[in-house]
């Protein structure tokens, strides 16, 4: 029998114990956890929530938060090597030919706010110049209103292929004119364009921004699909 | 030796349970305007953990959300024998007792569910009485925590010594991993045993005697307990 004379929560000297879980590769976290907090009185609706919602991300890093439509709080791990990589080669693309053609694209960290009131943070995005100009002009706000105009999602490990299709749709429905499901696992895309059906281009060697991003080129099959030999586990 | 149940982090979901949560979760919502000082917050609480199935909810004094995934088969042994015991006690002796998924909302404004709790007679009386919640204010009298694979004696040892900061009477932490107890009694300095043979209420449950060897060290996976 052993008295410790602390009480502020220490194990004493010598206890046995196993190694605490420490390490990113121990998030609690395996994938996406949608939370329906609006019993707690949370009103996703409110002209401030999209702010306190970057706040939020802010006050608990190193996760990243969604709001869906129905108003559940997403919360999400931190991208991996491998989709890190995968947002990378889309966002920085888009971002050299931005510089010669205007407009403003973003890195996989800016949240667009829907009309049905959800909150996503797509992989790669941009928006034409004529909305980055009323963005510069109108009181500055952490996010931006309305889908982007081109936006591109990646399936990642932690995401199932209905899920990642149906945010895709909610893109396209919040007014969306050019999208790209990019889904390494099955070396496909998913072309989405305003008002048309979704067309399917099996192991595409390359993208075209089409009319939204006239001359874009993305060179998906170099730059995303064989960059992965043999991919498993994805979230189906 | 408690090396989590940790599942294949390639897959969306723990390949065990499908979920994606596998470890508490603690999420800082003071962002989003929550007040915990509002009166009708236990009982908002209580609704958005019953919308939230399967996944259990506490709430820490410092303002942040604890989500939990459901608790294995190994460390329900710990906390289903003492609830039990605790039952058949209470039956001769009065007061209520309450199993894992009993909200009691601390002075510091925690809401945590311990493992297992009895409160007196004259506290139930009192909850019976007056307008129904279904959260309990204050400590128990009496708490149990069992260690579970994920968590840290350190941890543990912390929530602990909450509960007794918000007036619980007597407090055992049950660690079967080291096959030791932590007890903790008001106002005085927390005792540790090494692998008792039993524990006992003293005089907050009187003659209440848990054999925890038997029921619970005993009872746990060789690699937990060796």
């Amino acid at each position: 029998m052993t008295t410790i004379t602390s009480i502020s929560g220490q194990v004493p000297v010598g206890a046995a114990r196993p190694a605490p879980v420490k390490g990113a590769a121990d998030l609690p976290l395996a994938g996406q956890l949608r939370l329906n907090l609006s019993a707690l009185g949370i009103d996703a609706n409110a002209p401030d929530f999209a702010e306190r919602l970057c706040r939020l991300s802010a006050d608990n890093e190193p996760y990243d938060f969604e709001i869906s439509a129905k108003g559940e709080l997403i919360v999400m791990p931190p991208s991996g090597w491998e989709s890190g990589a995968n947002e990378q080669a889309a966002s920085s693309r888009v971002a050299i030919w931005q510089d010669d053609n205007g407009g403003l694209s973003f890195p996989p960290t800016v949240m667009f706010n829907l009309p049905n009131g959800a909150r996503y943070i797509p992989d790669a995005s941009w928006i034409s110049q004529e909305r980055y100009e009323r963005l510069l002009a109108q009181e500055y706000q952490s996010t931006i209103d309305g889908a982007p105009d081109f936006v591109v999602e990646i399936r990642s490990r932690t995401y199932n292929l209905a899920e990642g299709l149906a945010k895709m749709q909610e893109w396209m429905d919040g007014g969306a004119r050019l999208g790209w499901y990019i889904d390494l696992y099955e070396t496909r895309t998913y072309l989405f364009r305003a008002g048309q059906p979704v067309e399917i281009l099996d192991n595409p060697e390359t993208l075209s921004g089409e009319d939204v991003l006239p001359g874009f080129v993305f060179e998906v099959r170099r730059l995303t699909f064989a960059r992965h030999g043999r991919l498993s586990g994805n979230g189906d | 030796m408690t090396t989590a149940a940790k599942p294949a982090r390639q897959s969306g979901a723990t390949a065990e349970t499908g979920l994606s949560l596998w470890l508490p979760l603690r999420v800082d919502l003071s962002a989003l305007g929550i007040d915990p000082r509002a009166p009708d917050f236990a009982e908002r609480f209580f609704r958005m953990a019953c919308d939230n199935e399967p996944y259990e909810f506490e709430y820490t004094a410092q303002g942040e959300l604890v989500v939990m995934p459901p608790a294995g088969w190994e460390s329900n042994i710990g906390e289903n024998e003492t609830n039990v015991t605790l039952a058949f006690w209470r039956r001769e002796n009065g007061g209520y007792a309450s199993s894992q998924n009993v909200l009691y909302q601390l002075p510091s404004g925690a809401m945590y569910m311990p493992d297992a709790a009895w409160i007196t007679q004259e506290r139930f009386d009192a909850l019976r009485s007056g307008e129904y919640r279904s959260t309990i204010p204050g400590a128990p009298d009496f708490v149990v925590e069992v260690r579970s694979r994920t968590d840290r004696v350190e941890a543990g040892l912390a929530k602990m010594q909450e509960w007794m900061d918000g007036g619980a009477r007597l407090g055992w932490y049950i660690d079967p991993y080291g096959r030791r107890v932590y007890v903790y009694r008001t106002g005085r300095e927390v005792e540790v045993l090494d692998d008792p043979d039993t524990l006992s209420g003293e005089d907050v449950l009187a003659g209440f005697v848990f054999e925890v060897k038997r029921l619970v060290f005993d009872r746990y996976t060789e690699l937990a307990c060796r």
